[in-house]
């Protein structure tokens, strides 16, 4: 008897088991969402051209614009021709520290954005009622070192460092797609510490990010 | 102004009431507090207890009498340690770490060198850069002694000693005619002579003492910039005094400083170009005394102080001699102050002062000027032979800050012979730096702009006149008002006891709450994208330790001590983001996780553990006399590597270090004496966290006296 419902229940366990690793549940309705972590690295956010008097680094002052969606850049700093600018094909615009995203007074877009504090994975959820668009009096991702994404000198050696814990979870341009973004590093190449300036040169974003494309405000 | 013409209403009564009661206290059978000078014998045979220092309370006091903190350091001592600045003096003395940040600063109880105020013969020293008094500056070559109070002392002398006081009290003239000539000369061509002419002759007395003090500097790295740069440093001092009558003396003290510097920097732009770095400073203070002694007991002192400190650097070019770029820096001080000091009765004696303090400065960035007024009070209470109470506060309104109110109480008990135990609560300020009042800066390249306080409302006016303000980010009506002086609260516990077999121990507990740390905020975003700051009061942190020493003195020929220090200095918002999981760091793994509150390192530049020993052997007959000192520092926070803006790894921590230093001098005959010493004998060094330490270095010296 004891045997008997010993057994029972090792193959209920086994069942609960097997079935719970099987990916092919036929019990979901959809197709599964890619929400796979994509890396971009050194992405140019107008970097230095030249270096102007007392030796000053200078941009060209013109933002790269980013589609998350696609990941692939839709404008390039560089590029004379600006007409892109002003459509929804970007999410988000990068020009030195300064990110906007293609909504409100940045672009003609449905985008709209918040610094979450929290660590990347944790982030699952986008509290919608916290998405801004930029706005004259302040940008969705603020400015200014502590403020949003990046601590300036903090170490006393004049270093853009990305703050650990903050993740940009922005709604992309067509305002049907999230994204969450992790800012890695600010200059080329992503070295622990930017000692050597000239090896890696300031202005050029690695992150990681995850984006979801099917409306659903969540990344899990 | 109306606060000023008030305060000093009130000081002219306060005086007057204090003099009226005085007049009627009971006449004054005791004998006036101790005003002669505590013996030291050539090589300065510590009589610890009895000397007589004037810093704590701005009266004489014997050192067992003191109902704070304080420590001495004498002639005889910096002689046989053979310093010669302030800088390497402080550096070997427990209870006080120097750090170097634009110049060698004290750190006192865990406050940045800001917060220390330091006097030469109790006049305050001017001339801060980022905060810092270069100790470099200061001879120590003519001095008597080096008093440290640690604690708040705001109660008596203002702003700045939120922290302590040290105080550089230098030789008067005592018999008709002394002399003294010290040259000593060591590693990187770095050479110190002064020369001391000092004499009484009548009613009059006076003293001349000049130094010169040169350093090729040194190169840690290989780079064409060296680490410190060579300087000529020359300080003269000098002091007339004239005893109008018996009870009335008239003294004017004189002092000019100036030091020139010079390097090799390179720029690197398109090309890199060579260039000289030049630097000029000069510091000087002139200060006429006024001492009448009304009656035994009663003394009125006036005194005056104009002094000044300048700076100007340029860059040179190397091939063809361009001015490239320069800065200049121009400080003015006047201050003018009365105090009446006075025993009432067999118990009390009781302080008074008054005083009008007009401040400027005149720089590149920063131009203002600020007049205050004072009005302080102390009573040196003596209720019963084994207590002593000494409460004082002290009155500061400003022309451009709000209007503080310092108070302090102190207390010493002594329940047996042997045992002394020092208890203190008390307030202490730090008045806003110029440059938070009065700076107007736009950073040309990035175009962001900082204001100070008073010039915040002008400067948004103008940007927004010329379209150049796209939004407030606070409104801005409520800016530019009255900022607050940096406060403190601390409370200070300690004993002095003496020990069996020839041991004293000295402890003390303290805890130091801090508000209103000044601290920039942006305050409006300007078209081209950046922002417009101002400074506002809003940190707070807490500094709390205990600062312990054991001295061994079997016979006065031997000398021995070791202390340590702990130290916590934590900042209270950072403490509350931990708290509520708001820091987080990034993981080998990759994972960003919250930093638990245990790892946070507090404030930078904060050693947790400090220990000092320090040894002085005479052998009197023989003439001779060593004297070693050592130091120890445990790791400390120096910079955030991991970008989330605090000290909380491994990495961001500058390794702990130790420092040996040793010297031997041998009397020859009618006062001259050889000396030979080493400092840093481990040879420590460490370019990228203490560029400050050049290694291993020797030097020789002699001193002649007349």
């Amino acid at each position: 008897m004891l045997n008997r419902i010993a057994s029972f229940a090792l193959a209920t366990l086994l069942l609960i088991t097997l079935s719970a690793c099987d990916d092919s549940n036929p019990a979901a309705p959809e197709e599964p969402v890619e929400l796979d972590t994509q890396t971009v690295e050194d992405l140019p956010a107008d970097p230095t051209v030249t270096v102007g008097e007392n030796g000053r680094p200078q941009g060209l002052n013109q933002y790269t614009f980013f589609s998350l969606r696609d990941n692939e850049i839709v404008l390039e700093s560089g590029t004379e021709a600006r007409a892109d600018s002003n459509s929804t094909a970007w999410d988000i615009a990068l020009q030195g520290t300064t990110i906007r995203i293609n909504g409100g007074t940045s672009g003609p877009g449905n985008g709209a954005a918040y610094v979450a504090e929290a660590a990347f994975e944790n982030v699952v959820e986008v509290d919608t009622e916290r998405l801004q668009p930029d706005t004259e009096e302040a940008l969705a991702i603020p400015t200014g070192s502590g403020n949003g994404w990046y601590n300036y000198n903090a170490n006393g050696q004049n270093y853009v460092r990305p703050i650990p814990g903050r993740t940009l979870v922005v709604r992309t341009a067509d305002g049907d797609g999230y994204a969450k973004i992790r800012i890695q590093s600010y200059y080329e190449g992503a070295p622990e510490l930017p000692a050597d300036r000239q090896a890696h040169p300031s202005r050029y974003y690695t992150f990681d990010y995850v984006v979801r494309t099917d409306g659903t405000p969540s990344f899990e | 102004m109306r606060n000023v013409c008030w305060m000093l209403v009130m000081s002219g009564w306060a005086i007057a009431a204090l003099c009226a009661s005085s007049a009627y206290a009971q006449s004054v059978s005791n004998a006036p507090p101790d005003t002669s000078r505590a013996d030291t014998t050539a090589w300065g045979t510590p009589v610890e207890l009895e000397r007589v220092v004037v810093t704590a309370t701005r009266s004489q006091k014997r050192l067992g009498q003191v109902p704070v903190p304080t420590s001495v350091i004498d002639a005889g001592e910096i002689e046989a340690r053979g310093v010669r600045r302030l800088s390497d003096l402080l550096a070997e003395q427990p209870g006080i770490q120097l750090n170097y940040d634009h110049g060698a600063g004290v750190q006192v109880q865990g406050f940045d060198a800001d917060y220390t105020l330091i006097l030469i013969d109790g006049e305050p020293v001017i001339g801060r850069t980022a905060g810092t008094l270069n100790l470099d500056r200061i001879t120590v070559a003519d001095v008597e002694q080096v008093e440290v109070v640690r604690g708040p002392s705001s109660s008596l002398y203002g702003s700045e000693a939120l922290a302590g006081v040290v105080n550089v009290i230098t030789k008067e003239p005592s018999a008709p005619l002394e002399g003294t000539v010290q040259a000593q000369y060591g590693t990187h061509n770095t050479s110190d002579a002064s020369i001391r002419v000092a004499g009484t002759r009548g009613d009059w007395r006076g003293k001349a003492f000049m130094s010169r003090y040169a350093s090729d500097g040194y190169n840690l790295t290989s780079s064409a910039t060296p680490t410190t740069p060579s300087f000529t440093n020359y300080v003269a001092r000098s002091t007339l005094g004239y005893a109008l009558s018996t009870n009335t003396d008239l003294e004017v003290r004189g002092r000019l400083a100036r030091e020139d510097q010079s390097r090799i920097t390179q720029v690197q732009g398109n090309d890199t170009q060579r260039f000289d770095s030049i630097g000029e400073q000069t510091d000087w203070s002139l200060a006429p005394n006024l001492t009448h002694t009304l009656r035994p007991g009663t003394t009125l002192e006036l005194s005056a102080v104009a002094s000044g400190y300048r700076t100007e650097t340029r860059l040179v070019g190397q091939s063809d001699g361009t001015r490239r770029s320069g800065s200049r820096f121009n400080q003015q001080y006047r201050k003018g102050e009365a105090q009446l000091q006075t025993a009432l009765g067999d118990a009390h004696l009781a302080t008074v002062g008054a005083g009008y303090i007009r401040e400027s400065v005149d720089a590149d960035r920063v131009t203002g000027r600020r007049t205050g007024g004072f009005v302080f009070v102390q009573d040196e209470w003596t209720p019963t032979d084994w207590l002593d109470l000494v409460p004082s506060a002290r009155l500061d309104a400003h022309s451009d800050y709000a209007t503080r109110i310092s108070p302090k109480l102190a207390a010493l008990v002594r329940p047996m012979d042997g045992l002394h135990v020092r208890a203190s609560v008390g307030s202490g300020y730090k008045a806003p730096a110029f440059r938070q009042l009065y700076l107007n800066f736009t950073n040309a390249e990035v175009g962001y702009s900082v204001f100070g306080a008073e010039e915040v409302r002008a400067g948004i006016d103008s940007l927004e006149a010329n379209n150049e303000i796209a939004a407030f980010l606070q409104d801005p009506s409520t800016l530019g008002g009255a900022m607050d002086a940096e406060r403190s609260v601390a409370y200070n516990v300690g004993v002095r006891v003496d020990l069996p077999a020839a041991l004293t121990l000295d402890a003390n507990l303290y805890h130091n709450e801090v508000r209103d740390l000044i601290d920039t905020q942006p305050v409006a975003r300007k078209t081209n994208g950046q922002q417009i700051f101002t400074y506002f009061n809003r940190g707070r942190v807490f500094t709390q330790g205990l600062e312990a020493e054991l001295t061994w003195q079997p016979r006065p020929a031997l000398d021995a001590a070791i202390s340590y220090t702990y130290l916590n200095a934590k900042d209270r918002d950072v403490l509350d983001q931990l708290e509520d999981g708001r820091i987080f760091r990034r993981t080998d793994a990759g994972r960003d996780v919250a930093v638990p509150v245990s790892d946070y390192a507090g404030l930078r530049g904060r050693s947790p553990h400090r220990v000092t020993v320090r040894f002085t052997a005479r052998a009197e007959s023989a003439g001779f006399t060593a004297s070693v000192r050592g130091r120890y520092r445990s790791r400390y926070g120096f910079s955030d590597v991991n970008g989330n803006g605090i000290v909380d790894t491994d990495a961001e921590y500058a390794p702990g270090h130790a420092m040996l230093d040793l010297t031997l001098t041998q009397t020859l005959v009618d006062d001259v004496a050889l000396q030979v010493g080493a400092n840093n004998l481990t040879d420590y060094t460490n370019a990228q966290y203490t560029p400050e330490f050049s290694g291993r270095t020797w030097f020789v010296g002699m001193r002649a006296t007349l």
